[in-house]
């Protein structure tokens, strides 16, 4: 599993592209230019990215209501991701899903999902169905420390277990369900230490350190490809952003946002991939700057694209309704 | 919550009725269907059920014999405890419609939202939606269907019979020579007197022929048709035969106009002991005599056991009243509205005439033909007269 | 063209319906817990322990193996969102909530995830998956195990609710159900499990959507749900005897509704009873009601009458629970009220 120069520099392109996603999101969000809500994943690209760099087309994913991480991550192109977060007809959902439910099924992204663990479940049915048809795929779940204390995310974990279903739990601990803090609401000392209770490997690594992320994930995706069975991965990460957009953040202090802000997983990687030859300065100029163009062009897109036909309220409901 | 109990329309054409007993008192506790009042009105007589359980909490209108209209508030029913409002405090609105009464909400718990019935207030007709389609559709005044019993809401099956009755009113109910004839009677006739402008043209007729027609038929006549014959039914046949060149005569005033009807439907008056009837002879102008003398004797014999029907009272167009067994000789006969005429006839007498320059003898009978003068003059009465004259001499 | 029939119990039929799908398409897998019973047991690598709670389902595993036929634990939300996930991504599969009572456990699912995934997907995902699931009172199972509650899934838009009466209808419509490719809720009642029909053999689909006239007359409609249509029946028996002959509206399917069969009956009768075994607040009852008398307005001769179970949950004591359950009188009076 050691990093090619061609994997490092999708890493790479695929953390910058979010982190430029989610900034740019975060303005047009103030100005008032995307209508509802919008959770951010800017701080958190290396566990995403980090897992999806071990997965392929056929592989699926779960995601959680901050999911735009997650869509960038599988590989879904931003213009429409965009679009759809404007509410616009050429949105991957159509203006139908919106932030919280933008998905791609064909490219594996099951959805961001709006329920607080209500991904894990369907995690389980995806590698179910893998694992009836013998495609070989397998599903990353993707979970927040909050999720992991919904009963959904154990029934889930038993269940995968039991079933040894291709399933790779990635608890995404970024310290605070909502504005409520970890050491509150979870009584695990470590959101892996669960993991024993189910009989499967848990591991806990540095959220910000993609590399760390990508070996765990790798094992696990091996493990799950095998047809033994679901493991858990906790990657202890952070968010820049609040809860939500307009959320005040009134409950982490300045210094902690700023000691996060030192290690930023982009500027380590950076750094680390330079280091090891794998990078050059102007590889990742280049991708900066593409990221920036393909952000730039995404949201002309998406103000280009129509809004949906009033007729579409009723559409898309059942496949055939009678 | 208290229930209004008001003068429900009976038939089509009813428009008042009198409510002549109660059959509670005020205090008892009343099942919804319950047998309350006995009310009269102009042509039958009627129990009234009770339109909701309770209490009747108070009797608004006492037994009399004061006519109300439909629609008039009678009693309240309601709970133990309610404030029932003094028949003094009603009595400004016991004649006039109410506005709609609430309906009974159904109680928390009971399955469903189930039926709730509201009784009809003044104006409202209590008529399903249905009915008022087909109503509708019919070209009927809903108003005028009466449902299938007092209180109940008018459906579809009571439009659709009421559509399929003869023009006639054929309400359900036999006419009942009820204590209130007399008052009926006297009504209808002061009423006659005070709408129309009534003349009354007398003429003395020598009747011959009549008498010895009726000689020549009178033997084989009760072996041909059952009955006897008698002048009357010679009369009415004179009469029907003569009354289409004399059309106005066998006319109506409407609000549309002086309309002449088609056929001649002879009412015959007929005495009865405590009053008086005038059944009618349908066709009378196109049945042969044997009928008719059948049809009138079959009305009379209903006449006297009171069980003449409606449509056997209403839609007459003439009317012969013959006192002549009573010995009367000329008189002055009501027309009976909203009919034009009525001719009176009095008793075939002998008397001494002048034929060719010669005294001899000769029956001879007084004609008094009572006219609407809004409809029709003197002279085409006269005429008319004459032209009978001319028919029985 | 005439299809072939033997007398089955409603429980049969569902297992045969079952086995047959089984059968037709490797995508169709059941899931719930003890579907097949004793996981693991020694003796039972290849047999049902219960074949389901009340062994609509015995037999399967045997047949099917333990790959299709799959025990799961007492975890709802985990496996009927499972049963989403696996559908969205290509298996059909038919998982059981034991009794609908439980749907408190895994409503997310079904509701936010299944009903709705592909709507907020913009069409690009479709779930088709069943749910099948016991209901019904009568049984002497008390408060929470004695529901009826499909007007809550039927309120639900992405949903369909499937509620039959007779054996064939329960198998032609879990067939029909199976092959849908949207997520069905397939309600079965518990004391309709032994009652016998004519079933068709073989290949037999009831399409969903579409009502049934278990009983012609032109007196009064009464649409019936579920078991209430044998008590309907009985009914109807009693009031011909009165000279009133009711028409028996089966409406088979809740969502999609056939709302035509339902106003074509008012239209010929003019008169609505609806009989109910649900509660009676924003059911199946008052949704009916509804429809007929704002669709059908001018067409009643009477109110509508509505036969439900009280505003209360399911007594325990069975003289208090045949007060709670909808009998023959009942309807038969409602049937009167409304001539």
């Amino acid at each position: 599993m050691e990093l090619t120069s061609d994997k490092a520099l999708w890493i790479y392109d695929r953390m910058v592209t979010i982190r430029a996603f989610e900034e740019r999101v975060a303005k047009l969000f103030a100005d008032g230019r995307i209508p509802g809500f919008v959770h951010l994943y800017a701080g958190e690209e290396a566990v995403a990215v980090g897992v999806c760099a071990q997965l392929n087309d056929r592989d699926f994913i779960t995601s959680t209501h901050r999911g735009h991480g997650h869509c960038i991550a599988k590989g879904v192109p931003v213009a429409p991701m965009m679009a759809e977060l404007f509410g616009r007809a050429d949105g991957c959902c159509k203006g139908k899903g919106g932030s919280m439910h933008i998905a791609d099924v064909s490219r594996g992204m099951l959805g961001a999902n709006g329920i607080v663990g209500g991904g894990p479940p369907l995690a389980c049915g995806s590698g179910l169905a893998a694992k009836r048809k013998g495609s070989g795929a397998v599903t990353a779940c993707f979970f927040g420390d909050g999720a992991a204390e919904q009963g959904t995310t154990h029934e889930a974990m038993n269940l995968a277990a039991i079933w040894k279903l291709p399933v790779i739990f990635v608890a995404e601990n970024n310290g605070f369900a909502e504005s409520t803090p970890v050491g509150y609401h979870c009584a695990a000392s470590n959101i892996a230490d669960r993991a024993a209770s189910y009989n499967i490997p848990g591991v806990s690594v540095d959220g910000y350190d993609v590399v760390s992320v990508y070996e765990a994930a790798g094992e696990a995706v091996a493990r799950a490809r095998r047809g033994d069975g679901p493991s858990l991965i906790e990657a202890k990460t952070w968010r820049y952003f609040g809860h939500f957009e307009g959320d005040q953040v009134t409950y982490r202090t300045a210094e902690q946002s700023a000691a996060y802000r030192e290690h930023d997983p982009l500027t380590w990687f950076a750094k680390q991939a330079t280091d090891r030859g794998l990078l050059t300065p102007k590889d990742l100029e280049e991708v900066t700057m593409g990221a920036e163009r393909s952000i730039d062009e995404a949201i002309e897109f998406a103000e280009k694209s129509p809004l949906p036909a009033p007729e579409e309220t009723l559409t898309d409901v059942y496949v055939s309704y009678r | 919550m208290i229930t209004e109990m008001r003068m429900p329309k009976l038939g089509m054409a009813m428009k008042k009725g009198a409510v002549t007993k109660w059959l509670k008192v005020e205090g008892d506790q009343v099942r919804e269907g319950d047998e309350l009042c006995e009310l009269a009105t102009e042509k039958i007589t009627a129990t009234i059920p009770a339109p909701a359980s309770g209490v009747l909490g108070r009797i608004v209108v006492p037994a009399s014999r004061a006519e109300l209209p439909v629609g008039a508030l009678l009693a309240l029913i309601g709970e133990p405890g309610d404030a029932f409002p003094s028949a003094e405090d009603l009595a400004p609105i016991a004649t006039a419609p109410a506005a709609a009464p609430a309906v009974v909400a159904p109680p928390e718990g009971a399955s469903g939202v189930g039926a709730a019935r509201a009784p009809a207030a003044g104006g409202e007709v209590l008529a399903s939606p249905a009915a008022k389609r087909r109503a509708r559709e019919l070209g009927i005044d809903i108003a005028q269907v009466p449902p299938s019993a007092a209180g109940k809401r008018v459906t579809t099956d009571d439009v659709e019979a009421f559509a399929a009755a003869p023009t006639t009113p054929a309400a359900a109910g036999r006419v009942v020579p009820f204590e209130g004839i007399r008052r009926v009677v006297a009504e209808r006739l002061s009423e006659s007197l005070q709408t129309m402008a009534q003349v009354t043209i007398s003429r003395e007729i020598q009747v011959h022929g009549l008498v010895v027609r009726r000689q020549e038929l009178a033997p084989g006549f009760e072996a041909a048709t059952g009955v006897r014959l008698t002048y009357t039914d010679l009369l009415v046949e004179a009469v029907a035969r003569l009354l289409p060149e004399h059309a106005l005569l066998n006319a109506t005033l409407t609000d549309e106009g002086i309309v002449v009807a088609e056929a001649v439907h002879m009412g015959v008056a007929v005495a009865l002991e405590d009053g008086l009837i005038v059944p009618v002879i349908r066709d009378a102008g196109t049945r042969p005599l044997g009928e008719i003398a059948r049809e009138r004797v079959r009305l009379s014999e209903k006449a006297q056991a009171g069980t003449l029907a409606l449509d056997e009272v209403e839609g007459g167009t003439f009317t012969i009243s013959n006192l002549g067994a009573f010995g009367a000789d000329a008189f002055t006969p009501i027309v009976n509205p909203p009919q034009c005429a009525i001719l009176g006839v009095g008793r075939i007498v002998d008397k001494p005439t002048v034929v060719d320059g010669r005294v001899t003898v000769c029956p001879a009978m007084w004609l008094s033909l009572t006219f609407d003068h809004r409809i029709v003059d003197g002279a085409p009465a006269a005429r008319f007269l004459q032209a009978l004259a001319g028919r029985l001499a | 063209m005439v299809v072939a029939t033997r007398t089955a119990t409603f429980r049969e039929a569902i297992n045969e319906a079952l086995r047959l799908e089984l059968a037709r398409d490797p995508d169709v897998i059941l899931m719930g817990e003890d579907v097949a019973g004793g996981a693991t047991v020694s003796g039972f690598e290849q047999d049902d322990a219960w074949g389901g709670v009340l062994g609509v389902t015995k037999g399967l595993v045997q047949e099917f193996g333990r790959d299709r036929v799959l025990d799961t634990p007492i975890s709802e939300s985990g496996f009927i969102g499972a049963a989403v996930g696996a559908a969205a991504t290509g298996l059909r599969p038919v998982a059981e909530l034991m009794f609908v009572d439980f749907f408190g456990v895994c409503m997310d699912q079904i509701f936010n995830q299944g009903a709705k995934l592909r709507y907020m997907f913009g069409g690009h995902a479709k779930v088709p998956m069943v749910i099948r699931t016991m209901i019904g009172a009568g049984f002497r199972a008390a408060g929470q195990h004695s529901g009826c509650h499909y007007s809550v899934f039927t309120h639900m838009p992405g949903l369909k609710t499937v509620v039959p009466s007779t054996p064939s209808d329960a198998k032609g419509l879990l067939a029909a159900s199976i092959r849908d490719d949207d997520p069905v809720i397939f309600f079965e009642h518990k004391l309709l499990y032994d009652i016998t029909g004519e079933l068709p053999e073989g290949d037999y689909v009831v399409k969903l959507g579409t009502a049934d006239i278990k009983r012609e007359g032109d007196g009064a409609t009464v649409v019936a749900i579920g078991r209430m249509v044998q008590l309907s029946l009985e009914a109807a028996e009693a009031l011909a005897g009165e000279g009133i002959e009711v028409e028996i509206v089966d409406p088979r399917t809740l969502s999609p509704l056939d709302d035509e069969a339902i106003l074509a009956s008012v239209r010929k009768t003019g008169r609505l009873v609806v009989v109910d075994e649900d509660n009676p607040r924003c059911s199946m009852a008052t949704d009916i009601a509804a429809l007929v008398t704002t669709r059908a307005f001018d067409h009643l001769d009477a109110p509508p009458q509505l036969v439900t179970a009280p505003h209360t949950p399911v007594p325990f004591s069975p003289v208090l629970e045949d007060v709670y359950v909808p009998s023959a009188e009942r309807i038969a009076e409602a049937v009167r009220a409304t001539l």
